[in-house]
């Protein structure tokens, strides 16, 4: 082990006391990460304490598994996440990630994490009913664990190396969520990501966006609502992006949704993506007048006279998850200035 | 109350302390080769650059531009090597614009890869970001980066404000920059 040991009060009030003044916690109570608690972490990783899964900025402090198992422990995560945490710290790495942006920026972005594999079930991380929040499970820990990294390995401080305007609440217990593959009519998200069995997709979202729809019995008419949802002026698909390569949006489909409506009359979820994309856009000139002149010059607008939201079907991400009561999907927006990686879940 | 031990999770800095050169120290603009960063996200910071290379050019300085954008996909790497040939052409680098979080961090970070080629570098930002920038600037290994603010809001004036105020912040810059009077 080598991380500086403090002796301290591990009463529960006086140890959330002793963490906030040290720059550890978020505010929250954390269990107090003794050496015992912390060695159960590393015991259920085949990693090394010392192994440096990335140089996080804004600090650019080495983030050592080591460092992982503390914040695990502090949030109460399973100690089976160790091998999830350090392969979504190393996601977070991928230079597509612009993790640098992402812990500095004015905007709410967080890294969601979403699993695909049997990880999600031994985990016991949420993929149905209430799996974004309400569903007992070991999400919020994980997604914490990674907030506390980002606190205090990285080094991500409101006021100081963070202009974040707002955050939003995932700021503090992340987005962690698997994707209902049993009840999907799709491969899975990380296997159309070129990744098979457990994995994680990494994504900078700016919160979640409810998508209603109470008709919903044609396919091609839902796919339309979700594509005019998602497609709104001030999302920063729109004000962020100048780069073809840049702008995504998740989309999480309800699992009855999924395999009950769309899957029936379009089998193909390329196709999909395609008719949700078609009606992702405004037109032109539902901006502002002065809006309007930096999409002519970045080349956003179709001969039609509108401006689609991201610039292909691929930039829509698709997964399943969510309860069987349907009415709802679920959209995530991108950051707009990175992109998703997904990784392996590797010990 | 029971006390005992836990295990202290922040991290500390990696990076190698900088120190930023004197930028022209007295000396003049002419002769001078100085490289604008210019970022494809505010058209205000093109503007004022643009004022500014005028400025500069008039002064017998050789002005390069280089176009900064966000480093993902295929384009990553031929920007990485963008920057870099940047860098190496000029004797003194304006990085702008810092005018949001993200854009903050990768203007000083590009600012920063000047200064470690030995390369004297001013950070320009709206004044809402200069803290950020000189806080980013710090945890990145140099304490000393100047940085020069212009007004906050700039993205929202009009082309003519926007050069206006780059007009007026030019005597500002050149005093930043260090050249004689």
């Amino acid at each position: 082990v080598r991380a500086a040991s403090v002796e301290t009060e591990l009463d529960p009030a006086a140890f959330a006391d002793f963490a906030v003044a040290s720059g550890w916690s978020d505010g929250l109570p954390c269990i107090p990460p003794t050496p015992e608690l912390v060695a159960g972490y590393l015991a259920a990783t085949g990693r090394a304490p010392e192994q440096v899964l990335g140089t996080l900025p804004p600090l650019f402090a080495d983030c050592t598994v080591e460092r992982v198992a503390i914040c695990a422990a502090m949030a109460g995560a399973p100690t089976a996440a160790m091998n999830l945490l350090c392969s979504a710290i190393e996601a977070m790495m991928a230079r597509d990630f612009n993790l640098a942006s992402v812990n500095a920026t004015t905007a709410p972005v967080v890294p969601a994490l979403i699993l695909n594999g049997g990880i999600r079930s031994r985990l016991g991380v949420a993929h149905g009913a209430g799996c974004l929040g309400g569903a007992l499970g070991a999400g919020p820990s994980i997604g914490r664990t990674i907030r506390l990294v980002m606190r205090a390995v990285a080094g991500q401080r409101i006021g100081y190396t963070s202009e974040s305007v707002f955050g939003q609440p995932a700021r503090i217990s992340g987005i962690v969520f698997g994707e209902w593959e049993e009840r999907s009519p799709w491969p899975s998200l990380a296997q159309r990501r070129g990744v098979s069995g457990d994995a994680v997709t990494v994504f900078g979202a700016m919160g979640t966006q409810n998508i209603c729809d109470t008709i919903a019995e044609r396919a091609t008419s839902l796919l339309k609502m979700i594509g005019l949802s998602i497609a709104y002026h001030g999302c920063n698909a729109y004000v962020a992006v100048n780069h073809e390569e840049e702008g995504e949006i998740v989309v999480a489909i309800n699992p009855i949704w999924a395999s009950e409506v769309i899957a029936k009359q379009i089998p193909s979820i390329d196709d999909v993506a395609q008719l949700i994309w078609e009606s992702a856009k405004q037109p032109l000139a539902s901006f502002p007048e002065d809006y309007r002149r930096p999409f002519e010059e970045l080349g956003r607008v179709d001969s039609d006279g509108n401006v689609p939201v991201v610039r292909h079907p691929g930039k829509i991400l698709l997964t399943v998850a969510g309860g069987e009561g349907a009415l709802h999907a679920m959209a995530f927006h991108g950051f707009g200035h990175n992109l998703a990686v997904t990784v392996p879940v590797s010990s | 109350m029971a006390t005992g031990l836990v295990l202290d999770p922040t991290g500390t800095s990696t990076v190698e302390i900088g120190e930023a050169r004197g930028l022209l120290e007295g000396a003049e603009l002419s002769s001078k080769s100085i490289g604008i960063r210019l970022d494809e996200r505010w058209r205000s910071w093109q503007w004022i650059a643009e004022e500014w290379a005028s400025q500069l050019s008039m002064r017998g300085a050789q002005v390069a531009l280089w176009r900064a954008g966000t480093r993902v996909g295929k384009r990553a790497d031929d920007m990485d090597r963008e920057l870099d040939d940047f860098v190496h052409q000029i004797d003194l680098g304006i990085f702008g614009l810092g005018n949001c979080g993200g854009c903050t961090m990768e203007t000083v970070r590009d600012a920063v890869a000047a200064l470690r080629a030995d390369v004297p570098s001013v950070v320009i930002c709206t004044r809402q970001f200069v803290s950020l920038a000189r806080n980013l600037a710090r945890t990145d290994g140099f304490l000393d980066v100047p940085i020069l603010g212009l007004p906050f809001p700039l993205e929202t004036l009009s082309e003519e404000a926007v050069r206006k105020v780059a007009q007026e912040a030019f005597e500002e810059l050149q005093a930043v920059l260090g050249e004689s009077a």
